[in-house]
């Protein structure tokens, strides 16, 4: 019974935070409606989620992500209110996110500088250069109407940007546990020199993941815009923290001790139905905060008591 | 040396026991006022364990400890200190961007009152001590800009600052070079001038005949001699060291083919190896012994292509080979069974499936990147079976498994791929004795398959029972000398080793 708990408390907190809402507001709460809605309130989180569940395989950090989901957002809209075409600009700041990742991975992996804090340097910079290009305003005339069907539309009754997450989930959860750079992504977060003296190129994967992970937090920047229908400069602060959050829930469960994306996608769902559940109850915006709070420290507590 | 009779140390009928070995056996030794003990013996003679038994950090299971003929029992290592003994121990521990004063004094500074920490007090003791031993240590800056024997001379100086009874060095010389080693030794000599008794504890006889005037060796965990160095020589204590029973193998010589796998010439690394000159040839097991700090593990570490700042030509199967990191080397034919198998060997925590394919994975691989991981398995099914390794199921973690199980897994991540060179550095560290004879018995068999094969060990009697074609000995980085097969025996690797 106590092993059942350790291995499946998280899923067990997921399922009482579901059945606690249900009772309380059953007919608002537990409908095919707000879950599908829950899927689109989270997505953009899980994407940053899934580029943070990258970054913990392999033992590092990366604190550049609101800097770089703020900064895909503003770069995508200011493009096309310059007149470029809508996936031309997408293409052009996906690009540049990727850039941004090269540089991370060059400089932790390929100077061996601690990630930590050169992130923390990194996303300022690139913070300076979204205000810089904004001019720290908010873009929002001028979005071309055709660029808001990604985030506010849906095919046959699902979101895109829910289609987005579960597309970007699949791929990372074949890559994460059924390739060759999954495999080789682990064993460097495992024991980084056990790998390299097994013959594995460490710097190679890490530059590899930091690419993908900015990769993920730009793209859930240009969601974000087109959700939003405009771009503020700073429109990505509050995906960094709940990122890591739900991959740190994550690595209570399935892969034990590891960050794994199914992991990581259980953590959003607790945080997303937790404060789509509060929402509806009209609890007050700070004790969602409380909440989240609790719920990491406990599934921390947890990861620890199962090693 | 003012010495007289007074005992201020006795160790009476000591013994330790770990897991499946006696450390220490009924061992009783005394130290005398003001005098300088030389502690002697192979790796696992036990007396790393004794010096951990005084430093509080190991409980004896038999034995008493007496300091000035009262009882005492050290039970913590903070305890140790108020009966003014003092460590000075295998490692380097300072804090790099401080100076010598707080070094000095790390974690105790001493203080003014409200907690005032009072550098001019310190400052005046560290310059007090320097100049009765003659020093001149600049104070200011911070120690990582000082030589590496100064520092350790610092951490002497930390270890005498509070005027010790005793004062017990614990291969305090290892990393050093010999002309470093030097320096240091005339400090310890000026410490000893002041009234400290000193247990030295080294793999140098050389120092150990410079410096001491008793020599114990331990043999192990016994000890099997105790007396002045007058009475002695270093060859008698090899001799001791080595004990009279000698180790025969069993194992028949290995049959070498023309063929050279590996040629290096004049291999120098800027402060270890000095003009390394060896060859390995197709079947051919040659055995690498020598001390900590020689420079055999970097002979290993270059070849693998983890140092990469050397000089002098490497050759494998007649190309030119340099390789810039473990990766070239793996692509080329070279795999390493590296010293430390917690760190370098393994992961852990991951499965043993997950650790054998570490250096697989690409010869695994379908579209897509996707790794064939039912094939894998198979295979590596089949290789625990043919190294016969006991294990519960192969998703299991490898913490699991005993060190002699994990060995075997280190070892067959590289079975299970093609390689020319197999290099062992300590294969057997941890690993107990029925999987010792498993593991030379796989060295053999891979020799036999026409591979070259290189041991480096530290351990004497491995060095005789795995009957390597040659042993190559290594002393302060260059190569002290060859012994061909039918030489080798423990006391002459000894002489060779510590150019006796």
């Amino acid at each position: 019974m106590k092993l059942l708990f350790k291995k499946y408390g998280t899923l067990l907190a997921l399922f009482g935070i579901i059945v606690l809402f249900s009772s309380l507001r059953m007919n608002v709460f537990f409908t095919a409606r707000n879950f599908i809605n829950i899927t689109q309130q989270i997505s953009i989180l899980m994407m940053v989620a899934i580029g943070a569940t990258y970054i913990l395989v392999i033992s590092e950090f990366d604190l550049s992500f609101a800097s770089i989901v703020s900064f895909g957002g503003v770069f995508v809209a200011g493009l096309m209110v310059s007149g470029m075409a809508p996936w031309l600009s997408i293409f052009l700041s996906l690009s540049l996110c990727l850039g941004f990742g090269l540089l991370n991975g060059l400089l932790v992996a390929g100077l061996n500088l601690p990630s930590f804090v050169t992130t923390l340097a990194t996303g300022t910079l690139l913070g300076g250069i979204t205000f810089w290009y904004s001019k720290g305003t908010i873009i929002f005339s001028g979005i071309p109407e055709k660029f808001l069907t990604i985030g506010q539309y849906s095919i046959v009754g699902i979101p895109i940007s829910s289609l987005i997450m579960f597309v970007l989930i699949l791929f990372s959860w074949y890559l994460l546990s059924k390739t060759i750079l999954g495999r080789t992504s682990y064993a460097v977060g495992g024991n980084e020199i056990a790998a390299y003296y097994s013959g594995i190129k460490v710097t190679k994967v890490k530059i590899i993941v930091f690419v993908i992970a900015a990769l993920h937090s730009g793209l859930a920047g240009v969601v974000l815009t087109s959700k939003l229908g405009s771009a503020h400069p700073t429109a990505g602060g509050g995906y960094l923290l709940q990122s890591y959050a739900a991959a740190f829930i994550g690595t209570t469960l399935f892969k034990e001790g590891e960050a794994n994306i199914w992991g990581t996608f259980v953590g959003a769902l607790i945080i997303g139905i937790l404060a789509n559940g509060l929402t509806i109850l009209n609890v007050p915006y700070f004790l969602q905060d409380i909440f989240t709070g609790m719920i990491i420290i406990s599934a921390l507590i947890l990861r620890m008591s199962r090693k | 040396m003012k010495r007289n009779d007074k005992i201020i140390l006795e160790m009476r009928s000591i013994s330790k026991s770990f897991p499946g070995v006696k450390a220490l056996d009924n061992v009783s030794f005394m130290l005398k006022k003001g005098e300088i003990i030389g502690l002697v013996g192979e790796n696992g003679a036990g007396k790393s364990t004794l010096v951990k038994i005084l430093a509080g950090i190991y409980r004896p299971n038999r034995g008493q400890i007496f300091i000035n003929s009262s009882e005492v029992y050290l039970n913590f290592p903070w305890e140790v200190r108020k009966y003014g003994l003092a460590f000075v121990h295998q490692q380097l521990n300072i804090v790099p961007f401080f100076n010598v004063v707080d070094n000095a004094y790390l974690g105790r500074w001493v203080t003014k009152r409200l907690g005032v920490y009072d550098k001019t007090a310190m400052k005046k003791h560290v310059l007090e001590i320097c100049k009765s031993f003659n020093l001149s240590l600049d104070t200011t800056i911070p120690i990582k800009d000082l030589s590496t024997s100064k520092q350790w001379i610092v951490q002497i100086i930390r270890a005498f600052v509070e005027r010790p009874y005793i004062l017990v060095m614990d291969e305090s010389t290892a990393a050093l070079s010999a002309e470093e080693a030097q320096f240091l030794f005339k400090t310890v000599k000026k410490i000893n001038n002041q009234g400290t008794a000193i247990i030295y504890v080294s793999h140098r006889l050389n120092e150990i005949f410079k410096l001491c005037d008793r020599i114990i060796v331990l043999r192990n965990g016994r000890k099997v001699y105790d007396g002045l160095k007058e009475e002695t020589s270093p060859t008698q204590i090899v001799t001791k060291m080595v004990g009279k029973e000698r180790k025969e193998s069993n194992f028949s010589i290995s049959k070498i083919y023309n063929n050279i796998i590996l040629n290096v010439e004049n291999l120098s690394t800027p402060n270890k190896l000095k003009g390394v000159t060896f060859n390995v040839r197709e079947g051919e097991i040659l055995g690498v012994y020598g001390l900590q700090g020689s420079g055999r593990t970097e002979i290993a570490e270059i070849l693998f292509g983890i140092k990469t700042e050397y000089e002098g030509t490497l050759t494998l199967n007649g190309k030119p080979f340099k390789p810039n990191n473990p990766s070239t080397a793996v692509s080329t034919g070279v795999a390493l069974v590296p010293e430390d198998r917690m760190k370098q060997g393994l992961i852990l925590k991951h499965s043993i499936l997950d650790n054998l394919a570490l250096p697989n994975l690409s010869q695994y691989v379908a579209e897509f990147g996707y790794f064939k991981e039912q094939k894998f398995q198979f295979d590596a099914i089949k290789m625990m079976k043919k190294l016969k390794v006991k294990y519960r199921k192969i998703k299991d973690s490898v913490e699991l498994l005993s060190g002699g199980n994990q060995q075997k897994i280190v070892l067959s991540k590289w079975l299970m791929k093609n390689f020319i060179l197999l290099i062992f550095d300590e294969p057997t560290a941890g690993v107990d004795v029925g999987a010792r004879r498993q593991l030379y018995n796989l060295i053999h068999n891979l020799a036999t398959k026409g591979h070259g094969i290189i041991v480096i060990s530290s351990d004497i009697e491995e060095m005789v029972e795995i009957n390597p074609n040659r042993v190559m000995v290594i002393r302060e980085g260059i190569v002290a000398g060859f012994l061909q097969n039918e030489q080798i025996d423990q006391e002459k690797i000894l002489n060779l080793c510590y150019g006796g």
